[in-house]
C-alpha cells in the first residue's frame, strides 16, 4: 500500500478518449438490430437502416418468442451451457495442468494431436458419429450434444489454460510439493485460484460456443421438446422468406441470456482477480 | 532388503510417469471416440470417389492431383492466406490496443469490456444481417453519405468481387477484436505490479512499460491468440458462408466453403475430404512451427 | 474458497446432467402431444420437413396432421420441422437411423438413397393406393429409378413473369410477350430510373440457374432442352450457347435489380421489396412468389400480377416449365413402411383436403401435383393463383411443358449451373466454355445414372 503512493499519477483521459470510440464502433451497428427488431417486414425491405417510421411492431418479440418455442429452448440451451462450461473447465483444466506443470512425456506430439483435430472440419466426422450416437441413444438427447462439445471445444480451452499456467511461477507448488501435497492438491489448491481469471474466460467463450452452435444441434437434435435457441432461430431464417422485423427480435431474445451470463461473470470475474491473491 | 530398497524409488517413478496420464485420461478418451475414430473414416474417404451416400471406390490420389490442378482450389488458398495476413494484424493490433488502454482503468472497466464483448456473442447470422443493412447498396449508410456529398463510400460491398472478401473480413473482425480485448485484459491483469510501479520509478514511458513489461508478460497468451488465429484462419466459414457463400465468381471462396460445396452441393464426399484433409495438413504445419520453437526453449 | 468452488461445479455437472437426461420431462408447448406412451397397438411415423412458421406450421399441422391421426386410430403422424432439412437428413440416413419419411428436395437427389438402398421402392403401394390416378403421370413418373417408383412428388411449381400491376397501370404498359417487347420495356423503365428486373441472389444463391434453365426454355425452346437432357443434341449447341450470350447481356445492360453488385448483394426482402414499393418492376420467379407477393406488397398500395414468361426467339413457343420443390419416399430402416405409405396416401387423396392445405399455406408448398378445380379450393383463396395453377396443370396435362434445372438437372451440373454463370458474367469465361463444361459434366452424369427419367414433350422425339 505504501508503494501506491510513489506513482505518478497518470492521466487516464486520452484512454477514455479512445475507448469510447471504439465503444461507438462496437455497438453502434446493433442499434440497427435494436431498430429493426420493431418494424414490419414490409419496412425492414422500405427503410433497413433508419429507425422505424411506420409505428412500433413490439408484437414481433411476442411472435418470435411464440413461434420460436422459446421458453423451452432457453432452458434447452441454459442446460447445454452449462455443463458444457462445467465441463469443459474440468477436462480441460486437468489437461492443462498436465501440459504445462507436469512433465508430461510426448508433451508436444499431444499438443500437435490436439490442434491438428480441433483443424477437422466438422462436417467430415458427421456422418460416422451419427451412427454411433444413435446407437448410444444420444441422439434427441441433450447429453448427446453436450458430450460432442466437451470433446470438440476442449483442445481449445486446454491451451488456453495452458498459456495462463504457463506464466505462472512454479516456486508456488514446489513449495507444496515439498510439504507433501499431492498433485492433485496441488493442481485444485494452487493452479486453479491463481488461474481463476483464466477458468472464467474459457468458462465463458466455451459457453458462448455451446450456445451459438449450429452445426451438432440441428443434427443430432431434431425433436421440439430437445431444441435449443440456434434451432429456434434458424427456423426463422428458413428456406423461403425472411421477416427480418421478427427475426430480429429472435435474435435479440436469444442474445440477452447470454449477456446477462457475461455481465455475471465478469463480476466474479472482478472477484476472482482480488481473491486469487496474485497481486500482493 | 536391497531389492527393496531399488524398487521403491522405481514404484515412485513410475507412479510419477503415470500421474499426469490421469489428468490426460478423460480428454484424450472423449477426442478418440468423438474425433480422432470417426475422423479415420473421412481419411479414407479421401481417396475414393464417394458420393456422401452408398458404396466408395478406391481412387488413389485422384482427388488430391484433381485439387492440385483446380482453379477454384487455388483462389480458396489464396483468399485463406489473405484472411490469415488480415487476421494476424487487425484485430490482434486493435485487442492489445483496448486491453492497454483498459488495463489501468477502474471506472466503467465492466462496462466497456461488456460492451467490446458483446458483438462475439452475437451469432454470425444475426451479424451478417445487421452489415446487410448498414452496407446496403440502395438503402445503407453509403448511399446516405453520397448524398451528404461523399459519393467514393457507396458501394456494394458484398456484392463486388473486388471488395467482397474485405468486407466479410471487416465484419468478422468487429464481432472478433473485442473477444481478443477480454482475453488480453485477463492475461495483462496477472501480470506483477510491482514490475510497472518499478519501470514507472526508472522514468518509463506508456509505450515503455508496454513493449518491455506487458507484451513479454502475456507472451504465452499472445502467442496462444496468434496460432489460433492462423488456425481458425484455414477454417474460416460461417461469416463467408453467411454473406457471400463464397460468391461472387469464387471471390470469396474458401477451402471450408470449397468442402461444404463438394460435400452437400456437388455430393462429392471423397473430394471434400481431400480438400478438407489439406485444411488440416496446413494446420499441421503451422503447428509443427509452434511446437518446434517452443523446443527451442521460447516460452509459449 | 476452492473446496466450495469444485463443490459447486460438481453440483451444477450434476443437476444440469440429470436434466439433460430426461428431456421429455416438459414437452414443448407448442409441439404436438406425444401420447407417451403411445397406446397399445398404435404405431409411430415420423416425418421431418422444412420449417415452417407461425399459421403455415399451424396449417400443416391443423388440415394434414391432424385430419390423419383423427382418421387413423391405429397410426400417431408425428411432422417435425427439421432446419437444414436435406443435410440432416442424410447425415441421420446413412447413420441408420432418421424418419419414417424421407424429404428431399428433388427427384434428383433421391438417386443417391435408391442406389444405397435406404429407400423403399413404392411401386406396390402405388397399385394398391391408386397412386398412378391420382398423380398427374409425368410428375409420378420422375420419381422412378430404373422403372421403380421411390418417390412421390410433394410440391410442384413453374417459373412465371410477377410485375407490379399499379405501376404498369399508371405507365400503360402491359407484361411483355417477346423478347422485343420486353427489351423496349425494360429500356424505358430504366430510363425512368426504374429497376427492370427485381433479381438479387444474396438470399438464394441458386436463384442464378433460375435464369439460366429459363433462358434455355425461352430463347433455346423446351424441344431442344429435351433433346440436350436425352443427349440427341449437346449443351454447348449454338442456340444454348446463344442463350447464355443473351442472360450475359441483359445483366450487363443493368436490367438485373441495378447490375451485378446490386444482383449480388440484395436480398429476398429487397427484391420482393422493390417488386411491391415500385422500385422494379418486374421478376421472373417461381410460382412460390404466391407466398411472398401478399406479404411485399402489403401496405404498399400497389397490386401484384403474374403473366406467362414471354418467348425470347421468334421461333420459340412459350412454355411453362416443370418443376418439383421437393420429394417424400419411405425410410428402408423405417419400423411401419406400411403405416408410412398410408401418410403418403392422405397428401393424395382427398383433392378437398389438399387444396384446404394449399390455400392455407399461400400457395408455395405442398402444391401436390394432383388434379384440382376451383370448386375444390376454399372461397377465400386468391383468385389469381387458381387462374396460375389451373392454367399449367392444363398445359403439363396435355404434355406441353419445358424443364427446370433443379428438377431434372443431377447435382454436380446444377451446382456448375449456378455457379459457372457468374464466371460468364464477370466476363472470365466465355458462354462456349460455360456450356462446353456443363456437357462435359452432365455427360458424366447421365454414364452415371444420375439423371431422372425425363417426361417426353407432345410433340418431341
Amino acid at each position: 500500500m505504501i508503494r501506491r503512493r510513489s506513482r505518478r499519477v497518470r492521466s487516464l483521459a486520452p484512454n477514455y478518449v479512445i475507448l469510447i470510440l471504439l465503444v461507438v464502433f462496437s455497438l453502434g451497428p446493433l442499434l440497427v438490430l435494436l431498430s429493426n427488431s420493431l418494424k414490419s417486414p414490409g419496412e425492414v425491405g422500405r427503410n433497413p437502416l433508419g429507425l422505424p417510421r411506420e409505428g412500433l411492431a413490439w408484437r414481433n418479440y411476442v411472435e418470435a418468442w411464440r413461434q420460436g418455442d422459446y421458453a423451452v429452448t432457453i432452458r434447452n440451451s441454459l442446460i447445454v451451457s452449462l455443463s458444457t462450461i462445467v465441463g469443459v473447465c474440468l477436462i480441460s483444466g486437468l489437461a492443462a495442468f498436465a501440459l504445462a506443470k507436469l512433465n508430461l512425456p510426448g508433451a508436444d506430439a499431444l499438443t500437435m494431436y490436439f490442434l491438428v483435430g480441433t483443424s477437422l472440419p466438422a462436417q467430415l466426422f458427421l456422418v460416422p458419429l451419427y451412427f454411433i450416437w444413435a446407437r448410444l441413444h444420444l441422439v434427441d438427447n441433450l447429453l448427446g450434444v453436450i458430450i460432442i462439445y466437451w470433446a470438440v471445444y476442449s483442445p481449445f480451452a486446454a491451451f488456453l489454460l495452458r498459456s495462463y499456467m504457463v506464466s505462472i511461477p512454479s516456486d508456488f507448488e514446489d513449495a507444496a510439493r515439498v510439504d507433501g501435497a499431492s498433485e492433485w492438491q496441488v493442481f485444485s489448491r494452487i493452479i486453479v485460484p491463481l488461474t481463476w481469471p483464466g477458468f472464467l474466460t474459457a468458462g465463458l467463450v466455451v459457453g458462448l460456443w455451446a450456445w451459438n452452435e449450429f452445426l451438432f444441434a440441428v443434427t443430432f437434435l431434431h425433436r421440439p421438446e430437445v431444441m435449443t435457441v440456434t434451432t429456434s432461430y434458424y427456423n426463422f431464417a428458413g428456406r423461403y422468406g425472411r421477416d427480418w422485423g421478427l427475426t430480429s427480435a429472435a435474435a435479440i431474445i436469444m442474445i440477452f441470456p447470454v449477456v446477462a451470463l457475461f455481465l455475471a461473470l465478469q463480476r466474479r470475474f472482478i472477484e476472482g482477480l482480488t481473491e486469487g491473491g496474485l497481486k500482493t | 532388503m536391497t531389492t527393496h530398497q531399488t524398487t521403491q524409488p522405481r514404484r515412485r517413478n513410475w507412479r510419477n510417469q503415470l500421474v499426469p496420464w490421469l489428468f490426460m485420461a478423460p480428454i484424450l478418451a472423449l477426442n478418440v471416440v468423438i474425433i480422432l475414430g470417426p475422423s479415420l473414416a473421412s481419411i479414407y474417404y479421401a481417396f475414393t470417389d464417394w458420393t456422401g451416400m452408398g458404396r466408395a471406390r478406391f481412387i488413389g490420389l485422384a482427388n488430391f492431383t484433381r485439387m492440385i490442378g483446380d482453379p477454384v482450389y487455388r483462389i480458396a488458398l489464396v483468399n485463406n492466406l489473405k484472411w490469415t495476413a488480415i487476421f494476424l494484424t487487425v484485430p490482434i493490433f486493435m485487442g492489445l490496443l483496448g486491453a492497454m488502454l483498459l488495463a489501468p482503468i477502474k471506472r466503467g472497466q465492466i462496462f466497456f469490456r461488456t460492451a467490446y464483448f458483446i458483438p462475439y456473442v452475437i451469432a454470425s447470422v444475426v451479424n451478417a444481417q445487421i452489415w446487410r443493412c448498414i452496407l446496403h447498396p440502395l438503402k445503407g449508410i453509403g448511399p446516405w453519405l453520397a448524398r451528404q456529398g461523399i459519393p467514393w463510400l457507396n458501394v456494394a460491398w458484398f456484392g463486388r468481387e473486388s471488395t467482397a472478401l474485405y468486407a466479410i473480413a471487416f465484419v468478422d473482425n468487429w464481432h472478433w477484436w473485442g473477444f481478443l480485448v477480454v482475453v488480453y485484459l485477463a492475461a495483462m491483469q496477472a501480470v506483477d505490479t510491482q514490475l510497472y510501479e518499478a519501470a514507472r520509478l526508472e522514468g518509463a514511458n506508456r509505450w515503455q512499460e508496454f513493449w518491455y513489461i506487458t507484451l513479454p508478460s502475456i507472451r504465452p497468451t499472445l502467442v496462444f491468440t496468434l496460432l489460433m488465429t492462423v488456425i481458425w484462419s484455414f477454417l474460416v466459414f460461417d461469416y463467408i458462408y453467411v454473406l457471400t457463400e463464397g460468391g461472387p465468381a469464387h471471390a470469396s471462396e474458401v477451402l471450408a466453403t470449397e468442402v461444404f460445396n463438394a460435400a452437400f452441393g456437388r455430393f462429392e464426399a471423397g473430394y471434400a475430404a481431400a480438400v478438407g484433409l489439406s485444411m488440416s495438413l496446413f494446420c499441421g504445419i503451422v503447428i509443427a512451427i509452434f511446437v518446434a520453437l517452443r523446443r527451442r526453449g521460447w516460452e509459449i | 474458497m476452492k473446496k466450495r468452488l469444485i463443490l459447486t461445479l460438481a453440483a451444477l455437472l450434476a443437476l444440469s446432467l440429470l436434466l439433460s437426461a430426461c428431456p421429455s420431462a416438459t414437452p414443448a408447448e407448442e409441439a404436438e402431444p406425444t401420447p407417451t406412451p403411445l397406446p397399445e397397438g398404435v404405431v409411430k411415423v415420423t416425418w421431418w420437413t422444412e420449417p415452417l412458421l407461425g399459421t403455415n406450421r399451424e396449417a400443416l399441422l391443423r388440415d394434414f396432421v391432424d385430419t390423419f391421426n383423427a382418421a387413423h386410430p391405429d397410426i400417431f403422424l408425428e411432422v417435425l420441422f427439421q432446419p437444414d432439412l436435406d443435410r440432416v437428413t442424410r447425415t441421420a440416413i446413412q447413420g441408420g437411423a432418421g424418419p419414417d419419411i424421407v424429404q428431399s428436395p428433388g427427384p434428383a437427389f433421391v438417386i443417391d438413397y435408391v442406389e444405397a438402398d435406404h429407400v423403399l421402392p413404392l411401386d406396390d403401394y402405388a397399385a394398391k393406393y391408386g397412386w398412378n390416378k391420382e398423380i398427374f403421370s409425368w410428375a409420378l413418373d420422375v420419381g422412378k429409378v430404373d422403372g421403380h417408383l421411390y418417390s412421390l412428388p410433394l410440391t410442384y411449381e413453374t417459373m412465371v413473369l410477377w410485375y407490379n400491376k399499379t405501376l404498369f397501370d399508371q405507365h400503360g404498359w402491359t407484361p411483355p410477350t417477346n423478347r422485343a417487347e420486353l427489351e423496349a420495356l425494360a429500356e424505358e423503365c430504366q430510363d425512368q430510373g426504374i429497376i427492370p428486373f427485381a433479381h438479387a441472389n444474396a438470399s438464394w444463391k441458386a436463384a442464378n440457374e433460375w435464369y439460366v434453365g429459363m433462358f434455355y426454355s425461352n430463347y433455346a425452346g423446351a424441344d431442344k432442352v429435351y433433346q440436350a437432357l436425352t443427349q440427341q443434341i449437346h449443351w454447348d449447341d449454338p442456340l444454348f450457347v446463344e442463350a447464355v450470350a443473351l442472360l450475359k447481356d441483359y445483366m450487363d445492360r443493368g436490367w438485373f435489380g441495378g447490375g451485378r453488385d446490386n444482383y449480388y448483394s440484395l436480398t429476398l426482402t429487397d427484391h420482393w421489396g422493390a417488386l411491391g414499393d415500385g422500385t422494379a418492376a418486374m421478376k421472373m420467379e417461381g410460382t412460390w412468389g404466391f407466398m411472398h407477393a401478399p406479404i411485399y406488397f402489403e401496405g404498399t398500395g400497389n397490386e401484384w400480377e403474374w403473366a406467362p414468361l414471354p418467348k425470347l426467339r421468334d421461333e420459340v413457343t412459350p412454355v411453362y416449365d416443370l418443376g418439383i420443390g421437393s420429394t417424400v419416399s419411405i425410410n428402408a430402416a423405417s419400423p411401419h413402411p406400411d403405416a408410412a405409405a398410408e401418410v403418403l396416401d392422405w397428401l393424395y387423396s382427398d383433392p378437398k383436403r389438399a387444396a384446404q392445405l394449399i390455400s392455407d399455406i399461400g400457395g408455395g408448398e405442398y402444391v401436390v401435383p394432383i388434379p384440382l378445380t376451383e370448386e375444390d379450393f376454399p372461397p377465400e383463396v386468391d383468385p389469381r393463383f387458381i387462374r396460375a395453377l389451373t392454367t399449367f396443370s392444363a398445359k403439363f396435362a396435355e404434355g406441353d411443358y419445358g424443364y427446370t434445372t433443379w428438377t431434372f438437372w443431377p447435382a454436380r451440373t446444377e451446382q456448375y449451373i449456378i455457379s459457372g454463370i457468374e464466371e460468364v458474367w464477370n466476363g472470365s469465361l466465355t458462354p462456349e466454355a460455360y456450356c462446353q463444361e456443363q456437357q462435359r459434366l452432365f455427360a458424366a452424369d447421365l454414364a452415371a445414372g444420375k439423371v431422372p427419367p425425363i417426361p417426353v414433350r407432345q410433340g418431341s422425339e
